[in-house]
């Protein structure tokens, strides 16, 4: 059931292209724009690198917040999940596993490309790599926790913001510390076993705090 | 709770109050197999409500629901169909979800057969209210509860749902409806439930 989950996503992505080419291209512009505002300095550009990739990485996987379950809310999608002989909270998980194999997964592909541009060091790569596969999946665990409970908001876009920044702040400071450690050629495994530890956390703790939500918002 | 043998649905002093409007208070009822029980009543009476409350979509401000487990089927003004895909992989996937096996004569049957591989999106508003109600002439579910089925549906769809109605109830399943339609009672076991009276 899970995987019929899936397959409804990926399906129902490809007819929809543009939601995954949405953050995609907000991700480029904006990575395009810090070289043009901050100077065409690479020694400036590389230190600034780390935040800008985590600040950039952050706003786009935002981007898709607003809508993760807006249209199964409105169209009674989830109120058939809820009454389905299946577990609910599993099968929006594999919602949100879904979301985030088609909206961060290229994110995190072509971030290497871009980190180039801002002359990132070659050695802080994976660096960088291994802090958004550890990193981006808690983010998108917080974010869906917001969007689940301003499921029923109209324009919902601030209050999402207020309501789960905070969150992110965490995330943020180690994800862009392990980048900078790299490329000051620091040893960054300790930062990279908090956010693995946060993520552990974030996988006990928040399936069920977006079930509960999503439960409680139908319900009301 | 004491519940006839044969009661697929009991409800017990059954209360609802939204915000400070109490829609409905001790209301009484039950569903046996082979019956078909239609609620009545004006617009904003506490239909929808009810409905929800028994199928376990809102919490009751008073009273109790029994009823079996997952052996229901429910059908809200919300049809569940995700327009990007299309209409046989959105029942597929409702098939998926409420365990049973898709017959393509349904979408046949329900002249939906030529739209099988067109998204959902193209679909008249009759179109998809017919998608929505397919699961009833596959699903095994014993209890059946339907908001407003009738609505948006030709006339021929109409009788077609009432055949799956008498059909149902034949074998021993149970229906609630809200409809301020006439039902064709001739075939069916029906019963009215007139709210907002009191």
């Amino acid at each position: 059931m899970l995987l019929a989950v899936l397959k409804r996503e990926f399906n129902s992505a490809w007819q929809q292209r543009s939601e995954i080419i949405h953050p995609l291209v907000f991700f480029v512009l904006v990575m395009l724009l810090f070289p043009l505002a901050l100077g065409s300095d690479p020694q400036l550009l590389s230190k600034l690198a780390p935040g800008i990739v985590w600040v950039d990485v952050l706003l786009a996987i935002f981007l898709g917040f607003s809508r993760l379950f807006q249209e199964d809310y409105d169209n009674g999608t989830l109120e058939q999940w809820m009454l389905s002989p299946h577990d609910f909270t599993g099968l929006v998980m594999s919602k949100v596993f879904a979301h985030w194999i088609l909206t961060v997964l290229p994110l995190i592909v072509i971030a290497p490309l871009l980190a180039m541009m801002l002359d990132l060091p070659l050695k802080a790569y994976g660096a960088m790599e291994m802090s958004l596969l550890l990193g981006t999946p808690l983010l998108v665990l917080l974010g869906s926790v917001g969007s689940a409970l301003t499921v029923s908001t109209k324009n919902s876009g601030v209050l999402l913001a207020l309501l789960i920044f905070p969150w992110f702040i965490p995330v943020l400071i180690f994800g862009s510390n392990v980048i900078s450690s790299a490329a000051d050629g620091i040893h960054y495994s300790g930062q990279l076993a908090w956010l693995a530890a946060f993520l552990v956390f974030g996988i006990m703790t928040l399936p069920w705090a977006i079930g509960i939500s999503l439960k409680m918002m139908i319900r009301q | 709770m004491f519940m006839k043998a044969d009661a697929l649905l009991t409800v017990n002093q059954l209360g609802c109050t939204r915000g400070e409007r109490v829609l409905f208070s001790g209301l009484n009822f039950s569903v046996q197999s082979g019956e078909l029980l239609q609620i009545l009543g004006s617009n904003g009476s506490g239909k929808t409500s009810l409905l929800r409350i028994v199928a376990g979509l809102l919490e009751s401000s008073e009273g109790s629901v029994s009823r079996r487990e997952n052996d229901l089927f429910y059908l809200g003004h919300r049809p569940a169909i995700k327009e990007t895909l299309t209409v046989s992989e959105n029942l597929s996937f409702t098939a998926a979800l409420m365990n049973f096996k898709v017959l393509t004569e349904v979408l046949d049957l329900l002249e939906l057969g030529s739209f099988k591989d067109t998204p959902a999106l193209v679909l008249s508003a009759g179109q998809k209210r017919r998608l929505a109600l397919a699961p009833l002439w596959l699903c095994t579910a014993k209890l059946w509860i339907l908001d407003e089925p009738f609505t948006a549906l030709d006339r021929a769809t109409v009788s077609l749902l009432e055949q799956v109605f008498s059909q149902h109830t034949k074998n021993g399943g149970g229906i609630i409806l809200t409809s301020h339609q006439n039902i064709d009672s001739k075939n069916l076991n029906l019963h009215t439930l007139l709210m907002g009276q009191d």
